[in-house]
């Protein structure tokens, strides 16, 4: 029997993804704004920053849920796994 | 390019007539330089989750569903990988475009002295003028400090003109950043203006009248449930040192207000989600706003930032569809359990797969559904094709769009 996909790989994926968020959360968006000559200018780029820097936040927070996710799978997997396997299932 | 900031001196504004633009041409031009290259690193992160996804082979509701959330999370940063591109793009069209004013004002201050030193070399040779202008006590063509040379007075002119075009040039650059930053953000920024309320406020401190308009003030004030200002106001129509103290305490204090933020308002999708999210009674813990990616970023993330990554649901080797073929033509029956995966397929059977997984779904109601957008896109696709008609905002054939957006939905058993 080969198995193409082992649980511990999903491990691996769940790491990978916790990582994706850390990159995510190091990234250092710019928060400072240039003197631009112009109030409305400078405050369009300061909310420009700001939401960007929101999403970024909600992105990697969206991340970490998906490694739950994924270690969820990988329980599920293991599971396939050992019945696959023959063993017994937990 | 001139890089620098430039301080227009009131001198010089005066003499040309118009307020010189300022600004740092090289800060905005080094924030649309970070801003790329935080798009960069997006991109990386992005295309790294991305060569997660085919999580979706795997088998149970929780593989399904990190599949799912992570195309829509990978689609989302290649959005904002896309706007903060778009932003260096018109920060970094700012940023020429101010140079290219700071340049022009250089030049209008160079003629500017031009014009100086040839008028002072004609006050020179006129000794009555300038023995005059030296003492003081001249009330002659020059007294004023208009130039009076010919070729001066032309240099003048140029200069100004210069000057105008650059306040014309950094004004139409500001206006196109803050239009594209703001259609980016959808967050506009309001300051205090110098709004009609001041002005009714110092009037308010006019004996008799004034005492009127503050009654009228507390009045609108207080139908529109601004207690505490109906009350200041109503303290002001008082005669007498009370009312005068509210008055010009109440006028101090919307002048120093004015060019303060006042309100932000968001228009972006979030801002619209969590307001829309904060209106809903809700018993017990709130959740977070979860935005999903749109169709529209989903279509830009697959194109920018899956394509390139070349197959990435190329699962032959491991296709259950092909490997049942295989077995019935060699030994006429299919052993379930030599399989190596219960629910891998190759792109092929995949998309067969799916396109019959659709059809089902289709006929199910759509509420709470994930990737809603994309479901809902695929129903206005098919339905156009069961009507025969074409998209009308592309040429794309239809059975291709189809074929091409099936392909974004995710395994979902």
């Amino acid at each position: 029997m080969h198995l193409e996909v082992t649980s511990h790989a999903l491990v691996g994926t769940g790491d990978a993804v916790r990582r994706a968020a850390g990159r995510l959360d190091a990234l250092g968006l710019p928060a400072w704004a240039p003197d631009c000559g112009d109030l409305a200018a400078e405050d369009a780029v300061r909310a420009l920053l700001d939401v960007s820097a929101e999403s970024l936040a909600d992105l990697a927070r969206e991340l970490r849920s998906v490694a739950v996710l994924v270690d969820v799978a990988a329980a599920d997997f293991a599971r396939a796994e050992a019945r696959l396997s023959g063993g017994t299932s937990t | 390019m001139t890089v620098g900031t430039v301080v227009g001196s009131p001198v010089d504004e005066s003499v040309l007539d118009v307020a010189l633009p300022r600004g740092e041409p090289a800060q905005a031009l080094r924030l649309a330089g970070e801003l790329s290259d935080t798009a960069d690193r997006l991109l990386a992160v992005a295309q790294g989750a991305a060569r997660l996804l085919p999580v979706a082979g795997w088998s149970g509701i929780a593989a399904a569903a990190a599949d799912r959330r992570l195309l829509e999370v990978a689609a989302a940063v290649g959005a904002e990988r896309s706007r903060l591109q778009h932003a260096a793009e018109a920060l970094r069209g700012f940023g020429h475009a101010l140079g290219t004013a700071v340049d022009r004002v250089a030049e209008a201050r160079a003629l500017l002295a031009t014009a100086r030193r040839v008028q002072d070399e004609a006050d020179a040779r006129d000794r009555a003028l300038s023995v005059g202008l030296a003492s003081g006590q001249w009330a002659g063509p020059r007294a004023d400090g208009r130039f009076t040379d010919p070729d001066a007075v032309l240099l003048l002119a140029r200069a100004r003109d210069l000057a105008r075009a650059a306040r014309a040039v950094a004004d139409r650059a500001a206006a196109r950043l803050v239009e594209a930053l703001t259609a980016l953000s959808g967050r506009r920024v309001l300051r205090d203006g110098g709004s009609w309320r001041p002005l009714l406020d110092v009037a308010g401190l006019v004996p008799g009248y004034g005492d009127a308009l503050d009654l009228g003030s507390a009045a609108v004030y207080g139908a529109r449930g601004d207690w505490w200002d109906a009350a200041v106001s109503g303290a002001a129509a008082v005669p007498g040192p009370i009312g005068w103290l509210a008055g010009a305490t109440r006028a101090g204090r919307a002048v120093d207000h004015v060019g303060e933020v006042a309100r932000v308002v968001d228009d972006s999708p979030r801002g619209r989600a969590v307001t829309a999210f904060a209106s809903v009674p809700t018993i017990g813990r709130r959740k977070h706003v979860r935005l999903l990616a749109d169709d529209a970023a989903v279509d830009r993330f697959w194109w920018d930032v899956l394509a390139p990554l070349g197959a990435l649901v190329a699962r032959d080797e491991t296709c259950q569809a092909h490997d049942h073929e295989r077995r019935e033509r060699r030994a006429g029956a299919h052993d379930h359990e030599e399989l190596t995966r219960p629910d891998v397929y190759c792109g092929d059977c995949e998309h067969r797969r799916r396109r019959q997984r659709r059809s089902r779904q289709n006929r199910e109601p759509l509420a709470g559904q994930p990737l809603l957008g994309i479901r809902v896109r695929l129903r206005q696709l098919d339905h156009r094709r069961m009507q025969g008609r074409r998209p009308p905002e592309d040429g794309r054939d239809d059975e291709e769009e189809v074929d091409r957006v099936a392909d974004l939905v995710p395994a979902v058993e």
